[in-house]
């Protein structure tokens, strides 16, 4: 409520690197972990987003701007031209041409989609993943979501071996 | 780029969480198990969330993995081998661990997790999952002897006792049942081996009505409404065969009569196949010979049963040219297990249809040289069971350094 009688209400987000994005406050609420921010009043100037670099933050505030639901003052024109079908295959469609990013972006957006608890952006880049689940080896799920083999190397031949229909 | 994402920051558990509920693939789950501990721990420590995330054909109480049968070698004895469902791929389930066994196990029947081999006279029933089995004592009979009808029948602590004495183990409290009908006499001989009782098989016998004596449609009993019932089709229609579980009182009954449109005609239809139902009612699957069509009877409660015809549509419709002029492709009937149809045909190709759908799979890596009805058992495998059977211990170790690495930061901390 408050958003909409303030208009366009802006915030400040900052990146790691020194990089400042000024986005619409509704864009910021996208998510969650930034709404909180704001509502318990600890965002009155700019807000650091740690370990989120500048080039990922932009692709997330380029996504939650897409996705910030339009019932704003300038969504309602929108909505009522638009049929909500229509509206919601042409976000989908959008969506898809959003995710077409290397592997590493990718890892990474779902990082920020996780630290920032950004739903749909989650969803999105989670099943994206799958694919690269199901469809590779061992060695590229480790290395796609960032983490060690920290089995030892008899207790991996023994897993392998008494598992074979999981391996083949 | 690929670089950075190896040493970014690992994932949080509820993000890792989310992506596993995601992938709704039985092999690409054991995977990511594998992967590495902390993955382990998530996905084995809750056995419920391994259940949400298989794929819900397999998180029914038992899917289909695929079929135990014992596959033939060029040289040598046979020996015992899974077959794969199409999907999920379900390789060699370590037959090694299986028993211990000899190659030369035979499949006699399955119930639940548990299968009934026999190695030699020595009948084994074993859990393939957890590689636990039991010995029972050995048994000479005719194993296999076109003269006899053979039926074999698992019971569990459930159809035995009443459900508050079951405790979890399935080889604590069991029975099995071999049923023996030779084809020229009316006599049957029933043996029973019970766990509770000792070490050792009573045989009871009785008379058959001459009437109705034929050979029994399949080896492996369907039980329920408190029977092992075993089923054999004759001139004047369907009958079936019941030893009750709790008495062990043999009986039989009349299932169907010959009817308008028979189900049973050997010309248009093979044997009929016998099984539950997800509601755990009496199901016949009668397939057409030319595998156009098959016959689903269901008995519901009030003893009547209801049919469904399925259009399928055999692969060998499409080859038609391919195939020599005037030679019409036969298929028969394997086996069924919640809700797959196995069936072959006589080329010894072997096609897995969904009895809801319709839809055949052909299944890869079939025994060699074919498989026939009395060779093969259906078997069930608890997908979240098997994760933590094979990765449980695994998962465990990792909790237990978290532990101590959490006790040690304890103590300096202290200091």
């Amino acid at each position: 409520m408050a958003t909409r009688e303030a208009g366009k209400k802006m915030i400040m987000l900052k990146s790691p690197d020194g990089m400042e994005f000024e986005v619409e406050e509704a864009v910021a609420m996208e998510s969650q972990t930034i709404r909180k921010m704001i509502e318990d009043d600890c965002a009155d100037t700019a807000i650091l987003i740690p370990n989120i670099n500048s080039k990922i933050l932009s692709r997330v505030i380029e996504y939650c701007n897409k996705h910030v639901p339009t019932t704003g003052a300038t969504g309602a024109a929108a909505s009522d031209t638009v049929a909500p079908a229509a509206l919601a295959e042409d976000l989908k469609i959008w969506d898809a041409e959003f995710i077409k990013v290397n592997r590493a972006t990718r890892f990474d957006l779902i990082q920020a989609a996780s630290y920032l608890n950004i739903k749909g952006l989650l969803d999105l880049t989670s099943q994206t993943t799958i694919d690269t689940i199901s469809d590779n080896s061992l060695e590229e799920i480790r290395s796609f979501l960032s983490t060690k083999n920290d089995y030892l190397p008899e207790e991996e031949q023994t897993i392998r071996r008494e598992n074979q229909w999981a391996f083949q | 780029m690929e670089e950075a994402a190896a040493t970014a920051l690992p994932l949080p558990d509820e993000v890792l969480r989310k992506i596993f509920l995601l992938v709704k693939d039985t092999v690409a789950l054991f995977r990511c198990a594998t992967a590495c501990k902390r993955w382990c721990r998530l996905l084995v420590s809750d056995p419920s969330f391994v259940r949400r995330c298989l794929p819900e054909d397999a998180c029914r109480s038992s899917p289909f993995p695929g079929f135990f049968a014992q596959q033939r070698r060029p040289r040598g004895l046979p020996e015992p081998c899974f077959v794969q469902g199409p999907r999920p791929v379900f390789g060699l389930l370590d037959c090694p661990r299986l028993v211990g066994c000899a190659d030369s196990a035979v499949p006699l029947t399955s119930r639940g997790v548990l299968i009934l081999v026999r190695v030699g006279d020595l009948p084994v029933l074993c859990n393939p999952l957890t590689g636990r089995f039991k010995s029972l004592p050995p048994l000479k009979l005719n194993y296999g002897s076109s003269n006899y009808s053979t039926g074999y029948a698992i019971l569990t602590a459930a159809d035995c006792s009443s459900p508050e004495d079951v405790d979890g183990d399935e080889l604590s409290l069991f029975k099995v049942l071999i049923m023996v009908i030779p084809k020229d006499t009316m006599q049957y001989r029933l043996h029973t081996f019970s766990s509770a009782g000792d070490w050792g098989w009573s045989t009871c016998s009785g008379r058959v009505n001459h009437n109705l004596c034929a050979p029994l449609c399949q080896q492996n009993a369907v039980v329920c409404g408190g029977a092992a019932r075993w089923f054999f089709c004759n001139k004047s229609g369907l009958h079936s065969f019941d030893v009750s579980t709790k008495t062990g009182d043999v009986s039989t009954a009349k299932l169907l009569t010959v009817i308008q449109r028979d189900p049973l005609s050997p010309k248009a239809y093979d044997e009929p196949y016998f099984s539950l139902d997800a509601e755990g009612r009496l199901t016949l699957f009668s397939l057409q010979l030319d595998c156009n069509q098959l016959d689903i009877w269901t008995w519901h409660d009030d003893g009547r049963p209801i049919p469904t015809l399925l259009k399928l549509d055999p692969p060998s419709r499409k080859k038609k040219n391919k195939t020599k002029a005037g030679r019409r492709v036969e298929y028969a009937c394997l086996g069924e297990k919640n809700g797959t149809l196995l069936i072959k045909d006589d080329q010894q190709r072997v096609y897995a249809v969904s009895v809801k759908t319709g839809v055949m799979q052909e299944v890869a890596d079939c025994p060699r040289g074919g498989v026939g009805r009395r060779e093969i058992v259906p078997l069930e495998i608890d997908w979240a069971a098997l994760f933590v059977s094979r990765l449980g211990e695994l998962a465990m170790e990792y909790d237990f350094l978290q532990f101590v690495s959490c006790a040690l930061l304890g103590v300096a901390w202290l200091v």
